[in-house]
């Protein structure tokens, strides 16, 4: 198992956005997390690159275990890759420094190779032509698109996707999924909170249903959206198919 | 009419000339003062959001006790107090003083800077793999230094004006060098309309610096400064 969460308990005060979770997912294995909004799904990628710290329970990335006192964070962080739903790229950045700025600081690699890496992963995500803008001047979705590339350079086991089409115009979606099942294709570990149920349906190998911090059901995309055991998953299909 | 007129060209010929010495003591003088507070300021404003609970309340005492003294007072302080104890010489404790009352209102500055800029820049640096000080130095900081370019050349400005009060220690720069004319050869009226233009020429100019610097960093599409 790649990740390995255990009773993940994860409070904001009084309110526990995750009340004991346990997953396992194995390398390669593409997981997509449902619910309703404020279910714990965004917090519960962000406890896999310690952006949130937790109360009780663990989380193993790839046999590291993320310390309770941050400690080895860095560590974490160089497996784990993530993209957001508000894109935060660099704006003071070109896309391709954008691409190179980390590779540079935290991988130390020279500026050739770490040039190199940016274009080859520009042309994955269909922006080489890019290359030269600044964020304020691309599109929604060449914007997230620049995100995935960003991710990417810094050669992740695991890729999580917080949202990652909720912010773009409808027009847009489809451009970010595509390059999201190249990389699918690919062979990565992604894990994926999402809304696109359809999405969902095509890539997941596995759908969890999240629910005030508790999983309520998972299993494959056939079970879970076509014949959900539980009466709460199926009144959540309901309301966003 | 011709005469007064000659005669008035004439003096202000020679009050020119006596105070142009003292401009670039002036220049120096802020130059110095003002390196020195970027540097203490940038360092105070970033201590003020240490997350380590004493060293943000330092900062906070510094930039508090600081702004809440008058310059001259600082001045005196420096010069005849800390001054006596250390032994300063004049250009010393001038700079010093300017510097750290100065020091203080950029760390406020910087603060600022750095908190304009939205939490999610923080998080994707981080999520990259960056340490908290790589994260300021090549994600924040970039960004915010072109937040503070208008409101940190409003200081430098005001700097170059509050250098005027050094005189007072005994520094040779332009104010210092009007009283001494004015005391020679009591002329009020043109000596202090002459300082006071020559401040003026280099406040505007500055200005026009700014401008140029704020172009120079502008990013396309990004920020106040539209390129």
């Amino acid at each position: 198992m790649i990740i390995h969460i255990k009773d993940l308990v994860c409070r904001f005060g009084e309110t526990a956005a995750l009340d004991g979770v346990s997953l396992d997912i194995a390398k390669g294995e593409k997981v997509v997390i449902i619910g309703p909004s404020g279910s714990g799904k965004s917090t519960l990628l962000r406890c896999l690159n310690a952006l949130e710290s937790f109360q009780s329970g663990e989380v193993v990335i790839d046999g590291i275990k993320i310390d309770k006192k941050q400690k080895n964070i860095h560590e974490i962080r160089l497996e784990v890759g993530m993209v957001f739903q508000q894109f935060n790229l660099f704006p003071h950045l070109d896309v391709i420094n954008n691409v190179m700025l980390a590779q540079r600081v935290v991988r130390k690699r020279s500026k050739n190779e770490a040039r190199i890496k940016a274009e080859e992963l520009l042309a994955l995500v269909g922006l080489k032509d890019k290359m030269k803008s600044f964020p304020a001047e691309l599109s929604g979705g060449q914007k997230q698109r620049a995100a995935i590339a960003r991710a990417l350079a810094m050669d992740p086991m695991i890729m999580l996707f917080d949202e990652v089409t909720s912010a773009l115009d409808p027009e847009m979606v489809g451009e970010v999924l595509e390059v999201m099942r190249r990389l699918a294709d690919k062979g990565m570990t992604m894990v994926m909170a999402t809304h696109e149920i359809g999405f969902a349906r095509e890539i997941a190998d596995r759908i969890v249903f999240i629910e005030n911090g508790k999983i309520v059901e998972e299993g494959s995309p056939d079970k879970i959206l076509s014949n959900p055991e539980r009466k709460r998953t199926r009144e959540f299909l309901r309301k966003v198919l | 009419m011709l005469e007064w007129l000659g005669n008035q060209l004439t003096l202000i010929y020679d009050i020119v000339i006596y105070i142009l010495p003292a401009v670039p003591v002036t220049l120096l003088i802020t130059i110095t003062s003002f390196t020195l507070a970027m540097i203490l300021g940038l360092l105070v404003g970033v201590m003020r959001i240490s997350r380590v609970g004493i060293v943000a309340k330092l900062a906070g005492l510094y930039i508090n006790v600081l702004r809440g003294v008058p310059l001259l007072v600082q001045i005196f302080f420096i010069y005849f107090g800390l001054g006596k104890i250390l032994s300063l010489d004049r250009f010393t404790a001038g700079v010093l003083a300017v510097g750290i009352c100065y020091s203080a209102y950029l760390a406020e500055i910087f603060r600022s800077g750095i908190d304009a800029i939205s939490y999610g820049q923080h998080e994707a640096a981080q999520a990259l793999g960056m340490t908290r000080f790589q994260t300021l130095r090549h994600v924040i900081l970039p960004q915010s230094w072109r937040i503070v370019i208008p409101p940190i050349a409003n200081e430098f400005i005001a700097s170059l004006k509050d250098s005027s009060l050094v005189s007072i220690i005994g520094l040779q720069e332009i104010t210092r060098a009007g009283r001494e004319y004015y005391a020679q050869f009591f002329v009020d009226f043109q000596t202090w309309l002459i300082v006071g233009l020559i401040y003026l020429l280099m406040t505007l100019t500055l200005s026009r610096v700014v401008k140029y610097l704020e172009r120079l960093f502008a990013v396309r599409g990004y920020g106040s400064a539209r390129a």
